[in-house]
């Protein structure tokens, strides 16, 4: 009976161990729940495996009523609980809210927020005309042809020549036009066909004479419209410069023969110019009876030598 | 731990006598508790293989949290087997086990 009475003290104290561990182990599963909970597993995985793993094996231990075992195991248990803590609350993202940023909103997605652009549904363009208004420019000079299918999508043009302007209205747009101020045939460039001469690579060849008046430098006007299609075919050749040369026959003194032969050649070179060709592209030289092409004994021949001749120099 | 130790069976002949001393040792071996002593180390065996494959394959790095646990399973199992408490190191060494397993690259469980 005595033995009895000295054992319920151990008893109870046993029994009031037990309890603590019970309350200490269930207090740890509330601490590595907490961790858990916080971020420990990306953040302090290795205390967090420790701290769970040493609670499991408390909660084991004191199953097998191995108290001593059971309380080493919960404080290892606290130790890496308080470790995984720390550590979750170490690298968890900041609880406060970032304070709140005006995102600005585009609903048509073109950059210009809503409240500055005009056409908050439809794209602006990027075209490089008028962008700064939110707003589509589907035809940017508004000449009723679409950029897409505008050959000049900024200068107000017509349709026969594809949106681009056409002074002459020849279809040919003056930008590709070379006798953009007459009309012309677009296969010539704009330009009109030829009917009075033939620009070869090396000369302007003429299929009529320019007449003078007799033993004069003074050109005929019948003579003029020879002379506009050579202004326009040398306009239409903007860097081709132009050796212009004086020729006559035999009869006569060649003194005399070579200054008319000059005069005439420096009469069409200011005739030209007179036209618009500038001055600097155009050289007039006389011959004289020096270089004739046909036999000077005869009438026809003595016509054909007295000629003026066009050459094209290199452009 | 010591789970067979046979005398001799008087009046047989020897030979005889230790055939009968090993089957009745054998039969004693799996009936009397070597049995799950035996299936526990089957146990932590397989588990500790599978950790060592998963350790191979850079587990500890990828999954920090999965194989520290898995390692502190396996240790407790082996430690709980060598006090004979057969059912808790069976229950730390499957958790060993299964841990291992989700630590290899095909991820199986057991």
């Amino acid at each position: 009976m005595s033995a009895l009475r000295g054992l319920v003290p151990s008893l109870l104290f046993v029994a009031g161990c037990a309890g603590t561990a019970t309350t200490r182990l269930e207090h740890l599963k509330g601490t590595t729940a907490t961790a858990r909970e916080r971020g420990a597993y990306r953040c302090a995985p290795i205390a967090l495996a420790r701290a769970e793993a040493h609670v499991e094996f408390a909660r084991i231990e004191l199953g097998a009523g191995e108290l001593m075992r059971a309380e080493a195991d919960l404080d290892i248990a606290e130790l890496e609980a308080r470790r995984a803590l720390d550590g979750a609350n170490a690298c968890a993202p900041l609880a406060v809210a970032p304070p709140p940023v005006d995102v600005p909103n585009d609903t048509d997605g073109d950059g210009i927020d809503d409240k500055h652009d005009k056409c908050p549904r439809d794209a602006e363009d990027r075209d490089g005309w008028d962008d700064d208004d939110g707003c589509p420019d589907p035809d940017n000079d508004e000449d009723g042809f679409l950029d897409a299918d505008d050959r000049c999508p900024v200068v107000a043009g017509v349709a026969s020549a594809k949106g681009c302007p056409d002074r002459d209205g020849d279809t040919v747009g003056d930008d590709d036009d070379r006798c953009p101020d007459v009309a012309g045939d677009p296969a010539q460039h704009g330009c009109p066909v030829p009917k009075l001469i033939v620009v070869k690579d090396d000369k302007i060849e003429l299929k009529q004479k320019i007449h003078f008046a007799t033993g004069q430098a003074q050109i005929l006007p019948d003579s003029f419209p020879l002379l506009a299609e050579i202004t326009e075919a040398l306009k239409s050749r903007a860097k081709v410069k132009v050796r212009i040369e004086g020729h006559t026959d035999a009869r006569g003194s060649v003194r005399l023969n070579t200054k008319l032969s000059n005069a005439r050649a420096e009469a069409v070179r200011a005739h030209l110019v007179a036209a618009g060709i500038e001055a600097a592209r155009l050289t007039a030289i006389g011959f004289g009876p020096s270089q004739p092409i046909a036999d000077n004994r005869t009438s026809t021949g003595r016509e054909q030598n007295r000629r003026v001749e066009f050459f094209l120099l290199a452009e | 731990m010591r789970c067979a130790s046979f005398g001799r069976v008087q009046g047989l002949p020897s030979g005889l006598s230790g055939l009968l001393s090993g089957l009745l040792g054998l039969v004693l071996l799996t009936s009397v508790g070597c049995g799950p002593a035996s299936y526990v180390s089957v146990v932590t065996r397989e588990a500790s293989r599978t950790l060592a494959e998963a350790g191979a394959h850079g587990a500890a790095q990828r999954a920090p949290y999965e194989w520290t646990s898995a390692i502190l399973y396996l240790e407790r199992a082996r430690e709980l087997a060598g006090y004979a408490r057969w059912q808790d190191a069976l229950v730390c060494g499957r958790r060993a086990s299964t841990l291992a397993h989700s630590l290899t690259p095909r991820g199986k469980q057991p």
